[in-house]
């Protein structure tokens, strides 16, 4: 359950640390890249953009494009790189220390 | 399309979340399901089938709360706008203060620059609140002040003369009848007197190790310090057994004395020093809170009640050979005393008014029954009034001044918030909308002015901490150096400035409050408001605010014009005497034993010494030097063989030396002047003004007539008048049109005492300065010199508190004028922001850039005209309160007036004109698009 939440987090951020994006474009595109495998309802998705804003990770604002309605966009923080580089990190060498055993064990 | 906010709503509804958060979740969370139903039409399902998909992204009713639950829990939470729990109240009075701070915190700008304006109005008002304090509201230091009182009495008419003060409600009675007041011991704990020992801070001079030094001395009764509650430092303080004859002379010295004559010395108890010749020694120390019975001076020492040729009240004998003691309408005594636990104030003043009625008939002889004076017994717990009387209208004047200063602050940050409450006008609106109350609004509005004005109060504490001391030593320098006080910040001086910072804050919120809370959701929705404003449009807060501080600025800044405009006056004035290079120093040998004939030779030798010195033109002499504020005033004055009502106002009356009008410029237009041969075996002879002929020998020639200085015409006290000059004013700089009369000092050695030296040098005063020393010096050693100074420096000082004065409304106007000229610039470069699709709109429509430059100048120009009409006619009414502060120039001056409305209007327009070229330089495409 840990592990999957925190990868929840670095998927958010990851997501946003390009360019800023909204809810909707958030879930989209987990959805997408995971091909279906991972996907994120309306409300696990905001509680945990809400959380993650909170923490100072994320800065949401509201913009208003001529012809649309006004969205809410999420622009990932200096602290959430930070945070970003340092899960990142951490997956890595998780991934690769589960590699080296399933690996060493098939060998 | 589909409605999800109720679904998402109800759903958010266990949260209990502000109006404001719950609509910003409900709409984020709609758009995201409006998309995902958007994407499944697209995907070709059904609205009722796509519709339920999205509406299964809420995962049932409860899922979402539940996911939200602990991270909503940490935010700002409102109570629900139309909750009426009481229960709330403190709760919510403490979140409104949280997010008041924080939307302080997110424009440190627009707060710095709020917070800083009030500290400046603030603090200008607690300033001078420091000094009502410290002068008129403060208790004495002493024990239990509320049950002292103070002796004084009433009279309309009569009597005409006697008291040392002078007033007509007086403080001073003879020592009888002090011994007559002590016995009333069934209501008084006790009873004391006490008096200067002379009329200016320099009245005694004190041999320490031989050397002499001038101080401030007062005579006191036995029970000065035991009634007024004062335990000395050191020692002990002045007792009954110290009055009795033969007693060891004792003195008791002030804190401040001890520590400038001294170092705090803790061996100065026991030592021995000299008062006027005579050996005291001291034998207690007062603390460093005490400073006498009069706030504002600090007598340097105190000793027993006595009356000797060289200590006596004020330095002056009743006449004659009569004593202090016994001269029972000898008025030189101020009297106080301690109530007795359980006795009223006004139980007492029974007992007191049978005992000085009886007195009075039997002692001054009244005329009638109903001249005699009613007696008074008045709190005492502010002591004796001295400088009460001659600061309490400048300093309610400087009350007023910032008063104005801090309307126009508030006035100021009031702008400011109704600007930024605009800019909050759709946050406020969705609020409204969804359900928060007008009046919690409000409450949360008015939390956020008041937090800022309590800041400003704070910082406002901290300019009037460093500001009042600078005050004080200008005004204390205005008085001659001689005023002490303490205003320091005290319970009072702080509840006083909380009280102003939440009037202040209450008072500049409320309008911005109850505008902002009336804004219509529908218009607040749409980002650009009116396409062209309406010019029947009913007159917007901001502009009646700009014209507040407008006519508020006039009203200051015409107040500094005739306040600079009299200083000027004062300076460029012709007193009537030629003040160049002319220096003054006093003496008082009665303090070394020099008495009647002795007294007058030392004077005479004295004048014949330093007329021939080197660098010297001329010398005299004068009783009061010119400008040190005192001359006797004698009244009436009776004329030999007039028929004219004596005349109770008198005249001015000074005793001078020979070649007195030639040393000092004043022309002689009839007869003579004051000459060597005026002496005391002479016939008694007197030099009068003009102003003295107008009024008793209309169109005549009174040379050879006699008057005397009674209600009837006295032939054995009379003066026969031997010349008339130019009148010249040698009291005070703000003169007044009185008779003067001059006598010869020779011709009064019984009453003689302090003289000054007028010595007109050859060059420049500070050359004949150290000859003058070694003459006096050569007179004898033991001879201080009082207040040793050029004639220049003398009216100089005379001139510091019209300089004070001048300087302070100087200040308070320009900064009036620079608060609102930026209030002006902020209004209108709001205005024009505002106004930029208006602006682009007209330009489209083929107006010219100097149209719109005029539109924005005309608008700034017209507030500043009406405000500066408004300032004019409040101006024409306050002036005349000021009337008797100003010189040589009528408080309805056209020049100051037209003056200051040129000023105000040049830098009006300055602070218009960057707006005004903003606005020329708007793009009409860029306005088009603005939103």
């Amino acid at each position: 359950m840990e592990w999957k939440r925190g990868s929840a987090e670095l998927l958010i951020l990851s997501l946003v640390e390009a360019r800023p994006r909204h809810g909707y474009e958030i879930s989209k595109l987990i959805e997408q890249r995971s091909g279906g495998t991972i996907r994120f309802h309306v409300a696990s998705l905001y509680p945990m953009l809400y959380r993650l804003e909170r923490r100072g990770w994320l800065e949401g604002r509201w913009v208003e494009k001529s012809g649309q309605r006004r969205r809410r966009y999420y622009r990932v923080t200096r602290q959430g790189r930070r945070v970003l580089a340092s899960q990142l990190r951490g997956w890595r060498q998780f991934v690769a220390g589960i590699n080296r055993i399933t690996e060493a064990e098939n060998a | 399309m589909p409605e999800w906010k109720p679904e998402i709503v109800r759903r958010l509804g266990p949260l209990k979340l502000s109006p404001a958060r719950e609509g910003e979740i409900a709409e984020e969370v709609a758009q995201h399901l409006e998309d995902r139903y958007q994407e499944l039409l697209v995907t070709g399902q059904s609205e009722g089938a796509a519709f339920r998909t999205a509406i299964d992204e809420l995962q049932g009713e409860d899922f979402l709360a539940h996911k939200l639950r602990p991270v909503e829990r940490d935010l700002y939470r409102e109570p629900v706008a139309l909750e009426r729990d009481s229960s709330n109240f403190l709760a919510g009075i403490l979140q409104d203060v949280r997010y008041a701070l924080r939307m302080l915190r997110k424009s440190p700008g627009f707060t710095a620059v709020a917070v800083l304006t009030l500290a400046l109005g603030i603090g200008a008002n607690t300033a001078i609140f420091s000094l009502i304090n410290a002068i008129i509201l403060r208790s004495l230091p002493v024990r239990d002040p509320q049950h002292l009182v103070l002796f004084q009495w009433e009279s309309g008419k009569w009597p005409p003369h006697f008291s040392m003060t002078g007033w007509q409600s007086d403080f001073s009675f003879s020592y009888e009848e002090f011994k007559e007041f002590s016995a009333q011991q069934n209501v008084m704990s006790s009873v004391f007197a006490f008096v200067p020992l002379g009329s200016n801070d320099q009245n005694t001079t004190v041999g320490i190790n031989g050397e002499p030094t001038l101080a401030d001395g007062a005579m006191v009764t036995g029970q000065y310090f035991s009634g007024l509650g004062v335990t000395p430092l050191l020692g002990r303080g002045i007792t009954d057994a110290d009055e009795n004859p033969g007693a060891p002379r004792a003195m008791v010295i002030s804190y401040v004395y001890w520590t400038r004559r001294f170092a705090r010395d803790p061996s100065v108890i026991g030592k021995s020093v000299t008062l006027n010749g005579i050996p005291f020694t001291i034998v207690g120390v007062t603390p460093g809170s005490f400073y006498g019975i009069s706030v504002g001076t600090e007598p340097d020492l105190w000793i027993p009640f006595d009356d000797k040729p060289n200590m006596r009240p004020w330095s002056m004998a009743p006449g004659g050979t009569d004593s202090v003691f016994t001269e029972r309408d000898w008025l030189c005594l101020n009297i106080m005393g301690r109530l007795k636990d359980g006795v009223t104030r006004e139980q007492a003043q029974g007992a007191f008014e049978a005992v000085f009625h009886q007195f009075v008939t039997a002692d001054w002889h009244p005329p009638k029954e109903s001249d005699i004076p009613h007696f008074i017994l008045g709190p005492g717990s502010q002591g004796l009034p001295v400088v009460q009387d001659y600061t309490a209208q400048p300093i309610y004047m400087l009350m007023v001044a910032v008063g104005l200063l801090l309307l126009i602050a508030c006035a100021n940050v009031a702008t400011l918030l109704l600007a930024r409450a605009n800019s909050r006008r759709k946050e406020i609106s969705v609020r409204l909308a969804i359900g928060a109350s007008r009046s919690r609004l409000i409450r949360q509005l008015l939390t956020e002015s008041v937090l800022m004005s309590a800041l400003g109060g704070f910082l406002g504490l901290v300019f009037a901490n460093r500001g009042t001391p600078a005050l004080i030593a200008l005004i204390s320098r205005a008085n001659n150096g001689t005023m002490i006080l303490d205003a320091g910040t005290d319970s009072r001086v702080l509840f006083f400035t909380f009280l102003v910072a939440m009037l202040v804050g209450i008072l500049f919120g409320l309008a911005p409050a109850l505008r902002a809370s009336k804004a219509n959701l529908l218009s607040a929705m749409k980002d650009n408001v009116s396409a062209v404003s309406d010019p029947r449009k009913k007159h917007r807060p901001g502009e009646s605010l700009i014209v507040v501080q407008v006519a508020a600025s006039v009203v200051l800044m015409i107040g500094a014009g005739l306040f600079v405009r009299t200083l000027a006056n004062f300076k460029s004035h012709n007193f009537g005497f030629d003040q160049r290079n002319l220096i003054t120093f006093g003496l008082n040998p009665t303090r070394a034993g020099y008495h009647d004939a002795r007294l007058v030779n030392l004077y005479t030798q004295l004048l014949d010494r330093i007329q021939v010195l080197p660098g010297v033109h001329a010398a005299t002499l004068i009783q009061n030097a010119p400008f040190s504020g005192w001359s006797r005033k004698n009244s009436p004055v009776s004329v030999e063989g007039s028929a004219q009502t004596p005349s109770k106002s008198g005249m001015y009356w000074q005793g001078v030396g020979p070649d007195f009008f030639s040393t000092m410029g004043i022309p002689i237009v009839l007869g003579r002047g004051i000459q060597r041969t005026d002496t005391a075996a002479s016939p008694k002879v007197a030099v009068v003004d003009e102003t003295f002929t107008k009024k008793y020998f209309p169109g005549g020639n009174p040379v050879g007539h006699r008057f005397s200085l009674s209600s009837k015409y006295d032939p054995a006290n009379s003066y026969e008048i031997v010349g008339v000059v130019r009148p010249a004013e040698l009291t005070d700089v703000n003169p007044g049109v009185h008779p003067k009369g001059y006598a010869s000092y020779a011709q009064f050695p019984k009453t003689l005492g302090q003289m000054f030296f007028e010595v007109r040098a050859e060059g420049p005063p500070a050359t004949i300065v150290s000859e003058l020393r070694n003459a006096v010096h050569q007179a004898d050693a033991s001879l201080p010199l009082i207040a040793l100074k050029t004639q220049a420096e003398e009216t100089g000082e005379a001139l510091s508190f019209q300089r004070l004065l001048a300087r302070l409304t100087t200040i308070f106007g320009l900064l009036a004028l620079l608060l609102a000229m930026i209030g002006l610039y902020g209004t209108l470069a709001y205005a024009v922001t505002r106004k930029t699709h208006e602006i682009g709109i007209r330009m489209a429509l083929g107006a010219k850039p100097t149209n719109v430059l005029g539109m924005v100048l005309r608008q700034g120009i017209t507030l500043t005209v009406i405000g500066v009409a408004f300032g004019v006619v409040a101006t024409l009414g306050a002036t005349r309160l000021i009337s008797s502060m100003i010189f040589g120039v009528s408080p309805y001056d056209p020049l100051t007036f037209v003056a200051v409305a040129a000023i105000l209007s040049i830098v009006a327009l300055l602070a218009c004109y960057i707006p005004a070229r903003r606005a020329m330089k708007v793009d009409p495409m860029v306005a088009l698009r603005y939103e």
